[in-house]
């Protein structure tokens, strides 16, 4: 750093040391002269890759996680309403970051696997790793992850510079609700949901059918616990401009006494939009 | 009272009106009244002195000046209505006590200028106004009958105009009109406050700035007759003795000006012009009432003339409440300069006036416009008719004979001829010329159906003479614009009618081109034509009612103006600000309703944030809000540039919703900071110097 | 040529903005930046695009209207990559571009170009350098106080962004 150089139109150089980001109340700030000498600032939520990596934690572990964070809820609410509405913005944090994320990983080309498993069918609760060590209770855990060849301190290795086309993003109501129901349930519960209806009463209203739930199987009566996920599901779908409700009913059937149905209703905009971009 | 075409496009002495909506044919009504027939004025100079000493003008055609526009509108006599309706007793003195107040302040007001204090009193009048039924006849904008108005316009003797035109005029003259503009804007810097409403204002400077900008000379092009004469009036003073002999040598005169004007254009003739005597009396003498009578019956006996009579002089007139007139819409930019120059308030009798109105719609719909009819359709036989069977709409053979007249062409001196000073044009009694003209005339009767068909095919037969090519091109464009305004569809705009504006536009570039490779000169007289042809086409485009596919023509034109024109900094200003309103007009048209609704709820109150936020998803990307934000910021800075602080501050005004709940754009080193910074200082800084001014 | 790149949130809000210089000059070259006038500016061209960037955002191919995605053109129509929009908007010999990622945040870059000349633009690299950065973004968004749509104040972000720009950019 014994180079390091001070821009001459200003005296300022607190305000223009590289080692400064973003400041947002004064605005862009200009390359400087040497800083492709720089060494980038190390950081490692920068420097890990987002590639997928098998990871799983045992269910129970999770259950008790689970567990503690309904029990806090539970503690502070005055209703079942805001209890509901409280877990759903636990919930919500997750679903908008999923939907950046999940999107990115399915852009990645299917032969690009290099020392990682592709997304893996099994039945687990997955875990994403890069979210993790979070103090925030957002339910998601992670593993001490083993960063061994995936780390690149200088960062020059990117999933971006493997990708040669985006996936493209969901612009139609149905194509964000089959991500939802078939890559964002399997990322989350390891499977895709059971079903996915649209509602035959209601334009705006679409419904997403888990028949054993696996966050909530041991919570025996009530759908109130269920609206972590709605959470997820709302804060996905939010965040990909589908501004929506979404709410959890129990509908057993035969023996799945837990089957639980998520009731999505979309703001009725939304599909004014769909109509006109997209209908005849 | 609703807002009248005069009232819109003079605001600014209008500003009770400050809160209306643009007249939606707005673009249509300059246009129809720029290419209005032309009435030429000439009178002995008996009756001129006879004005002189009643009325302070100094002629008749100065008298007449004032009654042009739309004749049924009759904006001068309502300059005096919102008062004369009022149902209260002490209305004359109200009046009265406003026209000493003027007069008194008449030497240093510029322009008659209602007062504040007088707009609040008329608009609390004006809502009753027409339901006094002072007057069965409604001008509003929205209810009449484009075929039933018609625009005159009126100009000089025509040896006069001849005589003071030169070969180099231009359309429009890019310097007087940005002298224009100052002084337009320093009297609106005058005449509003802070508090003034604005939006219409602007729109209506800028259509003021429009209308000029397409018609402002009384140039008279070979290319188009337009500003020629259509109906020459000639007009004696009866008061004065004067009789058949002086309205037989008059008429003489003017016939035979052809051969006695010296520079007298070939492409003109005097028997393409309806000559039409007007007969100026004393109504209080009986004498000169039968004089009258026997004179018209004899003139149209013996000349085969029409002629009208017009009671100048009564004596009751001189008891009449006086309107103060205004000045006609359409003036050519000289008369407008002059006038701003040495501003004298002309007032005359609301009876005269009135009757004058009679008058002239007599003389528009008895005799001129059956005159056009009658001329049109016998141009219609002996010239398109015979073209149109001959060739029968074989192309083959429509071909094989165009080639060889091609050839013919220069063995046929008949249509071409050379003027004094060796340009070659189309001489008035040629078949090209009379079908340029049966299609001007067809314009300015509003037939725009014949029009198009007739421009249509003049286009082949001019093919080897550009400027006439890119004239009739553009025409062509402006009379589908105008006449099939509201079924013009997106196929239309992109097969059709675009390609003859980039044709017009092409064929003026390579006349400039060609002129500028052999004269001298800089600028040269054909760009006027090109970039009025963009004006024209910009305003019409935006005035389609899919402003969606329209907005881009529109904005292509004006920009290319803005690059490739030469024109005055505010001029140029005005065009920025024109362009963000045609930003602000792009809507998909899918979800024009939904705007509208969103804008008047921000207006009447509160929006709900949350429903606005909403409807947002449906209309996100349909509109171009953002960049008119953009560019009217632009024009703000600019007018700073030019120190139009005034205009600046609105410009600002209109843009702060637009970056409401934004924080960068406060940001001290951005543009929007630093014009606040300036506007300040000059704001201090004026307020110090008229404070210094009030001590010293 | 200098850059002027900005992540715009949902509410037309700069989550993060850089200028980008051409690094050519070693031994006391100026740097090639923008001029003061349009400094003041940019911020604003950026704002005014958002309207083409926000009506793009919702074409199923918003590559076809603009000709000039010619590489864009030959993949099958099923897979049309609507992040990268391509050239949306001009402004006086400056281009803008932008991308929009998943989560409807709006990528987007002033590109200054010679004066008194057009800019050209380099798809495949402003696409790639755009898709880099949305992995950053994605990596900002994984931590859990990050908030969406908040400032991005992360030196270590910035200089990642900065050496893309170098990368792809002003080579």
């Amino acid at each position: 750093m014994s180079q390091k150089i001070i821009l001459p139109s200003t005296s300022d150089d607190g305000v223009y040391t590289q080692s400064d980001g973003y400041e947002y109340t004064i605005g862009p700030k200009q390359s400087l002269p040497n800083e492709a000498n720089a060494i980038p600032t190390p950081s490692r939520i920068y420097s890990e890759s987002l590639i997928y990596r098998k990871q799983e934690v045992s269910l129970s572990a999770m259950a008790f996680l689970f567990q503690e964070m309904i029990a806090t809820i539970h503690r502070a609410s005055s209703s079942a309403q805001d209890f509901e509405t409280r877990l759903n913005g636990y919930g919500y944090g997750i679903g908008t970051r999923l939907v950046e994320l999940l999107n990115l990983r399915n852009s990645i080309p299917p032969n690009y696997s290099k020392s990682s498993t592709f997304l893996s069918n099994s039945s687990s609760t997955s875990v994403n790793e890069s979210h993790g060590s979070s103090g925030t209770g957002t339910g998601t855990l992670s593993s001490a992850s083993d960063h061994s060849h995936h780390y690149h301190e200088n960062g020059t290795e990117s999933l971006a510079a493997v990708i040669s086309n985006m996936k493209p993003r969901d612009l139609k109501i149905l194509d964000i609700l089959q991500f939802v129901h078939g890559t964002m349930w399997t990322y989350l519960f390891g499977c895709a949901s059971d079903d996915l209806v649209k509602s035959s009463e209601r334009d705006n209203e679409y419904m997403i059918v888990d028949n054993l739930p696996v966050l909530t199987q041991f919570i025996p009566a009530g759908r109130s616990c269920d609206y972590f996920t709605c959470g997820i599901i709302q804060g996905f779908l939010d965040s990909a401009e589908f501004p929506c409700r979404v709410s959890a009913h129990s509908m057993p059937q035969g023996e799945l006494d837990q089957r639980t149905v998520y009731l999505i209703q979309f703001d009725k905009h939304v599909l004014e939009r769909d109509n006109l971009r997209f209908g005849s | 009272m609703s807002l009248s075409y005069e009232n819109y496009m003079n605001l600014l002495f209008h500003l009770d009106h400050g809160r209306d909506t643009v007249p939606p044919d707005i673009a249509r009504r300059i246009v129809s009244n720029a290419i209005s027939p032309v009435i030429s004025v000439s009178s002995t100079p008996e009756l001129d002195k006879h004005i002189r000493s009643t009325y302070h003008l100094d002629s008749l055609y100065m008298f007449l000046r004032f009654f042009g526009d739309c004749v049924s509108d009759r904006d001068q006599a309502n300059e005096f209505l919102p008062l004369s309706s009022k149902e209260d007793p002490e209305q004359a003195n109200i009046l009265f006590g406003k026209e000493d107040n003027e007069t008194e302040g008449g030497g240093e007001n510029s322009l008659k200028v209602p007062s504040a204090s007088n707009d609040a009193k008329s608009t609390s009048v004006r809502t009753n106004g027409n339901a006094g039924g002072a007057r069965k006849r409604s001008n509003s904008l929205f209810q009449r009958d484009q075929t039933q108005s018609q625009y005159v316009r009126f100009t000089r003797p025509l040896d006069n105009l001849i005589e003071s035109s030169d070969s180099n005029d231009m359309l429009f003259d890019y310097h007087s009109l940005e002298v224009f503009l100052e002084s337009t804007l320093r009297l609106t810097e005058k005449y509003t406050n802070a508090n003034t409403p604005f939006e219409l204002l602007k729109k209506s400077l800028y259509h003021k700035f429009f209308s000029l900008a397409i018609s402002s000379t009384t140039y008279l092009s070979p290319y188009e007759t337009f500003n020629h004469p259509v109906v020459s009036l000639i007009a004696i003073d009866i008061s004065a003795g004067q009789s058949y002999e002086e309205a037989r040598d008059l008429l003489m005169r003017f016939k035979n000006l052809n051969h006695t004007v010296e520079n007298f254009p070939i492409f003109m003739s005097t028997v393409d012009i309806l000559p039409v005597f007007l007969l100026c009396y004393d109504e209080n003498s009986e004498d000169e009432q039968n004089a009258c009578q026997q004179l018209a019956n004899q003139l149209k006996k013996q000349l085969f003339v029409e002629s009208l009579s017009l009671p100048l002089w009564k004596e009751s007139y001189s008891n009449d409440v006086k309107v103060e007139l205004h000045q006609p819409v359409m003036s050519s930019l000289e008369e407008i300069l002059y006038f701003f120059k040495s501003p004298t308030p002309t007032r005359l009798p609301l009876q005269l006036v009135n009757i004058t109105y009679n008058i002239l719609e007599k003389l528009v719909k008895n005799l001129m416009v059956p005159f056009m009819k009658r001329k049109i359709s016998f141009w219609e036989e002996t010239i398109l008719q015979p073209k149109k069977s001959l060739f029968h709409g074989a192309k083959f053979f429509k071909k094989l004979i165009s080639k060889n007249s091609n050839n013919f062409n220069n063995n046929q001196p008949a249509s071409l001829g050379k003027d004094k000073s060796g340009n070659e044009y189309f001489i008035s009694s040629s078949t090209e010329f009379l079908m340029r003209k049966l299609a001007d005339w067809s314009m300015m009767l509003s037939d725009f159906k014949t029009a198009y068909a007739t421009y249509e095919s003049l286009i082949q037969d001019l093919e080897n003479f550009p400027k006439y090519l890119a004239s009739c091109f553009e025409w062509c464009a402006v009379s589908v614009l105008m006449g099939a305004q509201n079924i013009v569809t997106v196929k239309m705009i992109k097969n059709d009618i675009n390609p003859l504006i980039q044709r017009a536009l092409e064929t003026y570039e390579n006349c400039a081109a060609d002129e500028n490779s052999t004269g001298e000169e800089l600028y040269v007289p054909v760009r006027s034509y090109e970039t009025r042809c963009m004006f024209l086409a910009s305003e019409l485009f935006l005035s389609l009612s899919d402003t969606w596919t329209s907005t881009p023509y529109a904005l292509s034109s004006l920009e290319t103006i803005l690059t490739e024109c030469r024109l005055g900094p505010c001029s140029q200003i005005m065009i920025w600000e024109r362009l963000s309103d045609c930003y602000f007009q792009r809507i998909d048209p899918r979800i024009r309703h939904k705007n509208s609704a969103q804008r008047v709820k921000t207006t009447v109150d509160e929006p709900v944030p949350d429903e606005e936020a909403k409807e947002e998803i449906v209309t996100r990307g349909l509109t171009r809000k953002r960049k008119a934000a953009f560019f009217r910021l632009i024009a703000a800075n600019k007018w700073v540039e030019q120190k139009q602080w005034k205009q600046a501050f609105w410009c600002l005004k209109e843009i702060e919703g637009a970056y409401t709940g934004l924080e960068f754009v406060n940001r001290e080193d951005l543009i929007l900071a630093r014009l606040k910074r300036q506007m300040n200082e000059a704001k201090t800084h004026i307020d110090e110097f008229s404070n210094h001014k009030v001590k010293t | 040529m200098p850059q002027y790149f900005a992540i715009i949130g949902k509410k037309d809000n700069p989550i993060y903005e850089a200028e980008f210089t051409s690094q050519q000059g070693q031994q006391g070259q100026l740097q090639q930046g923008f001029q003061q006038n349009l400094k003041e500016l940019n911020a604003f061209i950026l704002h005014a695009s958002l309207d083409i960037v926000e009506d793009l955002q919702w074409q199923v191919n918003p590559n076809a209207q603009h000709g000039k995605g010619g590489f864009l053109r030959s993949k099958n129509v099923t897979n049309i990559d609507n992040c990268y929009l391509g050239k949306v908007d001009h402004f006086y010999g400056l281009a803008i571009t932008a991308y929009v990622t998943y989560g409807g945040m709006k990528l987007v870059m002033i590109h200054g170009g010679p004066p008194n000349g057009n800019t050209q633009i380099d798809d495949n690299m402003v696409k790639s350098f755009y898709q880099e950065v949305h992995e950053l973004y994605v990596k900002t968004l994984m931590n859990p106080f990050y908030r969406l749509n908040e400032p991005i104040p992360s030196p270590a972000f910035d200089s990642r962004v900065r050496a893309l720009a170098r990368k792809y950019l002003n080579r």
